[in-house]
């Protein structure tokens, strides 16, 4: 039984102090997860863990939020760790702020999720065959997920890489103003709640582009070319640093397709250095850094 | 002219008055609308309605007409006397110590035209909730001074309200003294019943501006002796926010509200979607391609921006995203209650729950705090007692 495993080792290190906190998924009533933040003080919240189809959070995000730090990397003890409950994109994300000097490897205990049978396809986003080179990162990685059942499982699979793919080779195929119209649709309802970038683990900027107002660099007004300047700007500081989670797509009450703006980016990535954001905590990422033999012949 | 309170009407008849009323082009009518959904098939379809002006006779034929009694849209209908941005005048910097300034009157979404007059509108298949919350949004914006830039469209505006057959997930209008057929706000009510030979409605006339769309374009129908129909109990039973107003005040510092709120991620979907969110920011936005000569802007704000209540030194009194969540759930059951003597600002019509990207829901993280301090009145649901609303 996979999740009472998870468990049992989460209130086991809890208990033994080897982390402050944990991180994981809990039933939020009416059908919905919500992210559990378990201390040391209520270990038995620990039986109340779950992982299902529907928890889809990138729980990576709440590393570096003031609140949560507080709780296992307080000033009076610097020794702290972390422990979360990572599906691989968690995982990916995690490493990628490692990377990124955001929070040390030490700090960070992960426990791996690697969802089985229905669970496996409807959670990840990113490919299970990733687990290969991050599995190396976790503390341990656990075989869990329950089939809650009904349709979520096919209500998420349009997240998955290869769906993604088949839409944006097919809007490759329209023509420039097709393209413009298709986003234009989309960038037109966006409402700035900025849901996209809170919900990123990687949109860590302690003060956000857009909010910087001397001079404004980008226009808060959520009109068409305001709206424009968001997304494409967001789109472009996530190049090589998005693992592909979805969240942000998810997390838009408008349903802009940030995720295949996202995909897009990975793609040519992958395409240009052969760099895939998160598979390790040591590399860059590549337009962070500078390499005599970067590949440059696209600059032209 | 003998005064119509009550009238009945078919679905039918419903659709074909919408359509001479888009014909004659006197009003423009927004109603729900299925929005984009992004080419991916949608999610949930209650979550992809909008409220969206209407423009041919084939969306008024296609008009879930049946489902307005429990179909939920995303945003609140305050974005038409409200939009999420307006300008408020235009400037022109003539040197350095001289700037033009002129008055604006249109915005971009047609609620106003070019000479600063509203458009007539119906805004039809709205909920008592969001009829509601617009009552409660006037108090705001005639406090201390008449804002035009929301009264002129609120005035032109006859609110086509639609009683709840049921109460959803994650509604809790009774929970903050409102009810799934309350009246307050709404010009004509309308309850879903057995109409002649089929589906129709129960019209309740509620204010002269109900009555003077009665008499334009419902003169044919004559007064009924029908009461509207009465809505079946909530299935779920509510807990009275309004009893915990004191309780809540007594957490103001208490580390259970900072833990209910571990979760927020600072985001403003709450308060966009919310039908009486309406705190603003004021930007400068050049014209593209000029500089000094543009509009002041009206946007959308959000308590829970980092960004709100920075100062401009650098401080931030609300320096964590515990004491903004604070904030919008004081706002709510709290500050504006006392500030105007009425009941609660949060109408309970649940979208900041179902919006919110983590699960994060005003009503629970409130009522788990309160109950911790309020042991009788806990006991009290438990029991069944669920206050007289």
């Amino acid at each position: 039984m996979g999740i009472e495993e998870l468990r049992q080792y989460a209130a086991n290190i809890l208990r033994d102090g080897r982390v402050k906190l944990l991180i994981g998924y809990g039933e939020g009533g009416d059908g919905r997860v919500v992210p559990m933040f378990i201390t040391a003080t209520e270990i038995e919240r620990c039986s109340q863990l779950i992982y299902d189809q529907r928890c889809t959070y990138n729980l990576s995000v709440y590393l570096l939020k003031a609140e949560i730090k507080s709780l296992w990397s307080g000033a009076v003890n610097l020794s702290g760790k972390v422990a979360l409950v990572a599906k691989v994109e968690t995982v990916r994300s995690a490493l990628g702020l490692i990377a990124e000097n955001q929070i040390k490897k030490e700090d960070l205990c992960l426990l791996g999720v690697r969802g089985v049978g229905a669970v496996a396809a409807a959670g990840a986003v990113g490919t299970e065959g990733d687990w290969s080179s991050i599995s190396s990162y976790c503390e341990r990685v656990f075989d869990v997920g329950e089939d809650v059942g009904g349709d979520i499982g096919e209500k998420n699979s349009h997240r998955l890489p290869e769906k993604l793919d088949q839409e944006i080779d097919a809007l490759l195929k329209k023509s420039p103003e097709e393209r413009l119209h298709f986003w234009r649709q989309h960038f037109a309802s966006c409402i700035r709640c900025y849901a996209c970038r809170q919900i990123c683990p990687h949109c860590f900027c302690s003060t956000c582009i857009v909010e910087k107002s001397m001079p404004q660099w980008v226009s808060p007004v959520s009109s068409e070319s305001g709206n424009f300047s968001w997304n494409i700007i967001r789109a472009y500081h996530l190049v090589g640093r998005c693992v592909g989670c979805g969240e942000c797509a998810r997390a838009c009450p408008m349903g802009l397709r940030l995720d295949l703006l996202n995909r897009y980016m990975v793609k040519m990535v992958q395409e240009k250095y052969s760099f895939k954001a998160g598979l390790s905590a040591e590399d860059k990422p590549p337009l962070t850094t500078y390499h005599l033999n970067d590949n440059q012949d696209f600059i032209k | 002219m003998s005064q119509k309170t009550s009238l009945l009407i078919e679905e039918k008849d419903l659709r074909i008055l919408l359509m001479n009323i888009l014909q004659k082009g006197k009003q423009r009518i927004v109603a729900p609308l299925r929005g984009y959904d992004g080419g991916d098939g949608g999610g949930d379809d209650n979550l992809k309605y909008f409220f969206r002006e209407v423009h041919s006779q084939e969306e008024i034929a296609q008009l879930p007409l049946a489902q307005f009694d429990k179909l939920q849209t995303h945003i609140s209908p305050k974005e038409f006397f409200f939009p999420r941005y307006a300008p408020v005048l235009k400037y022109q910097t003539i040197s350095s110590t001289e700037v033009k300034l002129s008055d604006v009157s249109a915005d971009a979404f047609g609620n106003v035209d070019n000479a600063g007059n509203a458009k007539e509108t119906i805004i039809l298949g709205l909920h008592p909730c969001d009829a509601v919350g617009l009552s409660l949004l006037d108090r705001v914006f005639t406090w201390d001074y008449d804002d035009n830039f929301y009264l002129k469209p609120r005035e032109s505006t006859t609110l086509l309200t639609f009683a709840c057959s049921k109460i959803g997930a994650h509604c809790f209008c009774t929970g903050v003294g409102g009810a799934p057929d309350e009246q307050r706000g709404s010009d004509l009510l309308f309850s879903r019943m057995h109409v002649g030979s089929g589906d129709g409605f129960h019209i309740s006339v509620l204010t002269p501006k109900g009555e003077r769309l009665v008499a334009e374009h419902l003169s044919h129908l004559s007064s009924v002796a029908v009461a509207p129909p009465t809505i079946a109990p909530a299935e779920r039973s509510v807990i009275d926010l309004l009893d915990r107003k004191e309780s809540l005040k007594s957490m103001f510092d208490s580390s259970l509200l900072v833990q209910q709120t571990y979760s927020c991620l600072g985001c403003g979907v709450c308060a966009m979607v919310c039908p009486t969110c309406h705190c603003f920011d004021i930007i400068d936005e050049d014209h593209p391609g000029s500089i000094g000569v543009g509009e002041r802007m009206k946007i959308w704000d959000a308590c829970s921006f980092a960004l709100f209540s920075k100062h401009g030194g650098g401080h931030n009194p609300r320096d964590l995203q515990c004491k903004r969540c604070r904030q919008r759930y004081f706002h709510k059951l709290v500050y504006y209650p006392e500030k105007f003597s009425e009941r609660s600002l949060c109408v309970g019509c649940g979208r900041c729950a179902r919006a919110c990207p983590v699960g994060l829901d005003i009503y629970s993280a409130v009522t788990s705090v309160t109950s911790a301090t309020s042991a009788v009145s806990a006991a009290a649901i438990e029991g069944g007692t669920n206050g007289n609303r």
